[in-house]
Formats: structure tokens, C-alpha cells, sequence
């Protein structure tokens, strides 16, 4: 077969007034190249289209300059762009759906789908140096497999360039004398990972996808014709590392271990379009990796910072007991159980004077780091304004009044205060859109407290807070608690409620300690939640209240 | 090259008759003449087509201009192409979907009186 006889070329300016000179020189080739009329009807639409794709994708900096090429063989022929500027693979970046309707029709997408309906094979190249090609093979219709073959398989990256055509052709041909030609389908499995492999496979036609963590997983990266697989397991003698799949209908020239070695790596220009093809791929791929790498530090970073956060958050709140070391009248059990990350629940215990101490708890909405700086806020402002025991019923709103100061982000909290007077008994308390604290009299079963008027904090500085007492007796139990207690969620989607609170309180001793009773119910939510753990902050303070005879053992 | 004639029909419809290559140059020659003929007022249009070698991307483009104009206008653009190498284009790239492509004169009438 003669080739240098048909080879011409032209030499275009990237720009659409260039197109003038590109119908009559390619209707003279293609006189010379005595093409049937199919063929020359589909070469003249395939080259122009690919001239208009080139010319459309020109960015500022590229070079103007580019060079058309058309090569005749026996019933096939390909045309060749050459064009220096940005990366633009039109084969594998580029989706192509039909448009539906006439509306969306306008945006276009029709010039690659008449150059892949046209063509028989397609390929897209770059260099190290920002050159640019893109083939488009053609041959007759009806021709034998093999003669579409040798054109593709002309075109695939390992025989590209490094000889004359003559060379590569003859090249081209001692292989497709040797080797097998396979389709997939699409969807096929050419290689599963983690198994022998003694075959490169040549993608000649179509894509494959590389799956690194097995054939169900997302693909990491596709490759289109032009380019190889399997050749890293026969280099480095291993199983394979990753899974090849079809996504669409493709042909593969079946390479040996021994024709690989012998023919191809033996062979000094083959061999070194060979790496090329290694080096290209492996940017390609380490690009991608490098990427993700980046994204997986500054992931684990920011876990860190938020474990750090939490861990900030848990630690300014009071959780060694005793709490009241000096107040033997009250017995205070803390806890809370953050669901994830960082949550907005929190809880107080403060003592004011001798005689008055406090516990409250609160809820910020939202999770994560703004939730935590808004409840540090939150929490700061409540040790601030509860100073003294006679101010205690103006402790909500100016909580509140502060909290509404710069709130652009308008988070809020809920929040409930207690006050107790150690020597009477007498427990003081506000809340601003919290939960009814739950009472459990001595001997007596539970009940919920009334809730004063009030509101969430945060949102409106007006709001009126009122102020709600109860006569505590010795032994008697106060319950503050957050809702990741009472709206726990088992896997069924049934909610716990107040029921299941007051029911587990109900159900322990009449003796029980504050610790004995958050213990209690901490374990029976944690049951109630199952397998699926809780999906909120769960917290709680309970107060119990052992009179002025010291050492009340119950 | 590509040619653009207009002929205007006794009953009411307007013939607009393209010969030659609608490729890159040709389209970009009669761009302005063909989108002022169907894009500028409420009509009925005959695009002929049967004398078109070929059609490219942007003369696709083109003729989908002209339609969707008289679409919005409300009056209707129908393609006449008998069966050629430009019509296994259009139907190839969709086009028998998304306007009235119809491959005699007698059906491109009673498309647009329809």
C-alpha cells in the first residue's frame, strides 16, 4: 500500500473567514483521492464541522495558526487537525444529547453529533507542548472489519508519531496480523480488579471506565480510543489494580505479554510513544489524585479543629461533681451526650449566695460551629446576669436583650433557669420556649411543671419573661432536659416522647439519687434509639433537693 | 455558496428556496436574508430544501432560528426535503422531532394549513 502519494495538507488561520479556502481545497483532495460519493459527502460535513469546532474553541493566547490534513488509503481515508492552545477533548469532555424541543434545539451540540455520526472513529491528542490533534477516520460503507481496523489502529496513541507512515503502517499491520480484535458491550467487564492479567488491550473505538474500588463503585476516571489498558499489570507483573468497564459499545486490539515485550517495547519509537502514553495517563491521573488528596488533609483538618471545638465546648461546662460542695441541701447529676460534631445543647449549675443556687439548661438551634459559638454566647451571657438572687426574675430578659444585639444570623436558644433557695425549698424558675421541667415528688409519680409565659431567646429584645415558684419537700426531684431526650427516635421513626420519660422516672425507686436518675434515663433512651444511636444532643440536669438535716439518705 | 429565492404563493404561503452548500460559508452568507425573512413578522413558511448538497451544524441552526421565531409569532415554518443526503442529515441529527420536515410540496402545504 502507497500512503505519501495521498497525503496534502493546508494551512488555515484559526478564524471563520479562513473557512473560504477550505471547500475548494477539500473538494480538489478529494478528486485526487477518487473518493465514492458517500464518502466524500461524509468528509466534506466531518471537516468542516471539526475546522468550525477548532475555530470555536480558539482562546485568547492561543495560536492562530493550524494545519488540516487528509490521508487516502484503499476504501478509507482520515483527516488530521494539528492546532496548538487549550485542552479541548472533544471525544470525552463532551456529552452529546439530541435537544428535545425546539426551544432547547438553539444551544447547539449538533456539529459533534454529525461528526460522530460520520465517522467511524475519532481521536484527540495532546502533547507536552500544548499541540493539539483530531482525527476522524472514515471508510467506505460495507468495507471488512479489517481494513477500518488498520485506520484506527493507525491513529491510537502508540503509533501516533516517532516514524515515517510508511513505517507505522507496516507496523500497524504486523500486529493486526497477530493480535485478536474484540468488542464490548456496553457495560461488559473487561477486567475485574485483583486478578492476573497478560494482555494489553488497545482501545480503538468507544470508552472504557476505570474503576479503582471495584466494578460498583463510581468510576475514577474514563478513558476514550486512543487509549491502553492492562499494559501496568504486565510491566509490573501484578494483578491488576483497578476494574476496566465498557460505558459504551467499544473495540479493543488484544495485545499479548509476549507481542507487548518483544514487538512493541522492543521496538525504540513504539516504545517510547509507549511511555508517552504511561506519563500522559499517570498526569492525568495524579491531577485527579492530588486533588483529592488536597481535599482529604484540609477534611481531616477541619475534623480536628472541630474535635477541638467540641471538646472546648463540653469542657466549659460544669461536669465535675460534686457541684455544690457547700450547699449539702441540693444534690445536683449532670450529663451531656453530643449525637455529632459539635452541638448547641448546653447546661449551667452556679451557685449565687449560701443560700441560692442555680441549674439551668438551654438549646441553640442549628449544629456545628455556629450553633457552638452562639451557645458560648449564650452561656456567657447567663453567668453574667445571674449575679445576685434578687435580680433572678430579670435574668431571661436581659439575657434575651443582649442575645438580640447583632444576631444578624437570627439563631436563637431555648433556655430554662431554676433558682432554688437551699434552706426553704422554694424553687424560682423562667423559661424561654423550653421543655416542661419534669417534678417527681417524693413517693409521689411525675408531673410537669407549669411553664411560665416567655419565648425563644434571640429574636425579639421585648419579650416578657414571668417567673413560675414550687415548694420542693425533701426528697423531691426536678428534671431539666433538652429535646434529644423526649423527641428520641428508635428506627422505626417512633418518637419517645414525655410519656416515655415520665413512664422511666415513674418506674425507679423511690430513693433515687439525681445521678441514679439521669443514668436511668440516659440508658433508656440509648435502648429506645437502637442500633441507629441518637441523632441529636441528649442532655440533662437533675436536681434533688435533700432539706437543711444534712445527710438525707432517703 | 448557497442561494436564497423568495417566492411569494397564492395562497399565502411564502416559498423560500435554498440551493447550494448550507455549510459554514454558505450559512454565514444568508444568515441575515433568511432570519429577516422568517424571523421578523407572523407567516407561513416553505423552507425548500431540494436543492441543498449539504447542510452543516450551522445551517441547522439557522432553519431552527427561522422556526422557533415563527413559532413564537405563531405562524409555522415547514421544511420541504425529498430524500437525499440532506434529509438522512436532518433525520440523523433529530430534526424530524423538533419541526415539520416533510419530503413533497403537497405535504408542506397541508402542513401549513393545517
Amino acid at each position: 500500500m502507497t500512503v505519501t502519494d495521498n497525503q496534502h495538507r493546508l494551512y488555515l488561520q484559526r478564524e471563520i473567514t479562513a473557512v473560504t479556502e477550505l471547500t475548494p481545497w477539500l473538494q480538489q483532495v478529494m478528486d485526487q483521492l477518487a473518493l465514492s460519493d458517500d464518502l466524500r459527502f461524509r468528509l466534506d460535513l466531518v471537516v468542516m464541522e471539526a475546522v468550525n469546532n477548532v475555530i470555536q474553541h480558539r482562546v485568547a493566547g492561543d495560536s492562530a495558526d493550524m494545519m488540516v490534513e487528509v490521508v487516502g488509503h484503499t476504501d478509507g481515508v482520515w483527516a488530521r487537525l494539528t492546532y496548538q492552545g487549550a485542552d479541548f477533548n472533544p471525544w470525552l469532555d463532551y456529552e452529546v444529547a439530541l435537544p428535545q424541543t425546539l426551544d432547547m434545539a438553539l444551544a447547539g451540540g449538533f456539529g459533534i453529533h454529525l461528526m460522530r455520526t460520520y465517522t467511524n472513529g475519532r481521536f484527540y491528542r495532546r502533547d507536552d507542548q500544548g499541540k493539539n490533534q483530531m482525527v476522524l477516520v472514515l471508510v467506505e460503507e460495507g468495507v471488512a472489519s479489517d481494513v477500518l481496523d488498520r485506520l484506527l489502529l493507525r491513529h491510537h496513541r502508540l503509533f501516533w508519531q516517532g516514524a515515517d507512515e510508511v513505517t507505522i503502517m507496516g507496523a500497524v499491520e504486523e500486529m493486526l496480523a497477530t493480535c485478536e480484535v474484540v468488542n464490548l458491550v456496553q457495560g461488559e467487564v473487561l477486567l475485574a480488579e485483583g486478578v492476573e492479567n497478560h494482555e494489553m488491550y488497545l482501545l480503538l473505538q468507544g470508552r472504557v471506565e476505570i474503576h479503582l474500588e471495584g466494578e460498583e463503585a463510581p468510576a475514577a476516571f474514563l478513558l476514550e480510543a486512543g487509549q491502553s489498558v492492562g499494559e501496568m499489570s504486565i510491566i509490573e507483573g501484578r494483578r491488576t489494580s483497578a476494574a476496566v468497564v465498557a460505558s459504551e459499545m467499544s473495540r479493543l486490539v488484544v495485545v499479548p505479554e509476549l507481542y507487548f515485550w518483544e514487538k512493541v517495547m522492543g521496538v525504540s519509537w513504539l516504545a517510547k510513544n509507549m511511555v508517552s502514553i504511561l506519563s500522559s495517563r499517570m498526569r492525568r491521573f495524579s491531577d485527579k489524585m492530588q486533588k483529592a488528596l488536597r481535599q482529604e488533609l484540609a477534611y481531616v483538618h477541619w475534623q480536628k479543629e472541630l474535635q477541638a471545638a467540641a471538646r472546648i465546648q463540653t469542657d466549659i461546662l460544669p461536669h465535675r461533681p460534686p457541684f455544690f460542695p457547700r450547699h449539702p441541701e441540693v444534690e445536683v447529676a449532670t450529663l451531656m451526650l453530643p449525637a455529632k460534631d459539635v452541638g448547641g445543647d448546653f447546661y449551667d449549675v452556679i451557685v449565687l449566695d449560701e443560700t441560692h443556687v442555680c441549674v439551668a439548661v438551654g438549646d441553640v438551634s442549628g449544629k456545628g460551629l455556629p450553633a457552638a459559638l452562639f451557645m458560648m454566647k449564650a452561656l456567657t451571657l447567663l453567668r453574667v446576669s445571674m449575679q445576685n438572687p434578687t435580680t433572678f426574675g430579670t435574668v431571661l430578659s436581659q439575657v434575651n436583650r443582649l442575645l438580640c444585639v447583632n444576631n444578624d444570623e437570627m439563631n436563637f436558644t431555648t433556655l430554662v433557669v431554676m433558682m432554688l433557695d437551699v434552706k426553704r425549698g422554694r424553687l424560682t424558675y423562667l423559661s424561654g420556649g423550653h421543655w416542661a421541667p419534669l417534678l417527681r415528688r417524693r413517693g409521689e409519680g411525675c408531673q410537669f411543671l407549669p411553664v411560665p409565659e416567655g419565648a425563644l431567646l434571640g429574636i425579639t429584645p421585648e419579650v416578657r419573661y414571668g417567673v413560675a415558684t414550687v415548694q420542693l419537700a425533701v426528697g423531691d426531684l426536678v428534671l431539666l432536659y433538652t429535646d434529644g431526650v423526649t423527641e428520641c427516635e428508635n428506627g422505626k421513626g417512633q418518637v419517645w416522647g414525655e410519656n416515655g420519660l415520665r413512664r422511666v422516672v415513674d418506674g425507679l425507686g423511690i430513693g433515687v439519687t439525681s445521678e441514679e436518675v439521669v443514668a436511668g434515663v440516659k440508658g433508656a433512651v440509648q435502648a429506645f434509639a437502637g442500633a441507629e444511636g441518637i441523632d441529636d444532643d441528649v442532655t440533662m440536669v437533675a436536681l434533688r433537693y435533700l432539706g437543711v438535716h444534712d445527710h438525707y439518705k432517703g | 455558496m448557497v442561494e436564497l429565492e423568495t417566492k411569494r404563493l397564492d395562497n399565502g404561503v411564502t416559498r423560500l428556496i435554498l440551493t447550494g452548500r448550507l455549510d459554514l460559508e454558505g450559512a454565514t452568507d444568508i444568515e441575515h436574508q433568511f432570519l429577516a425573512k422568517t424571523s421578523t413578522e407572523k407567516d407561513l413558511i416553505l423552507v425548500d430544501l431540494s436543492g441543498v448538497e449539504l447542510i452543516a451544524s450551522i445551517g441547522m441552526r439557522l432553519l431552527l432560528s427561522g422556526a422557533r421565531a415563527q413559532k413564537q409569532k405563531g405562524g409555522k415554518l415547514v421544511l420541504l426535503c425529498p430524500p437525499s443526503r440532506v434529509h438522512e442529515t436532518l433525520v440523523k441529527s433529530g430534526f424530524h422531532q423538533l419541526l415539520t420536515l416533510v419530503s413533497d410540496e403537497g405535504g408542506a402545504l397541508a402542513a401549513l394549513h393545517h
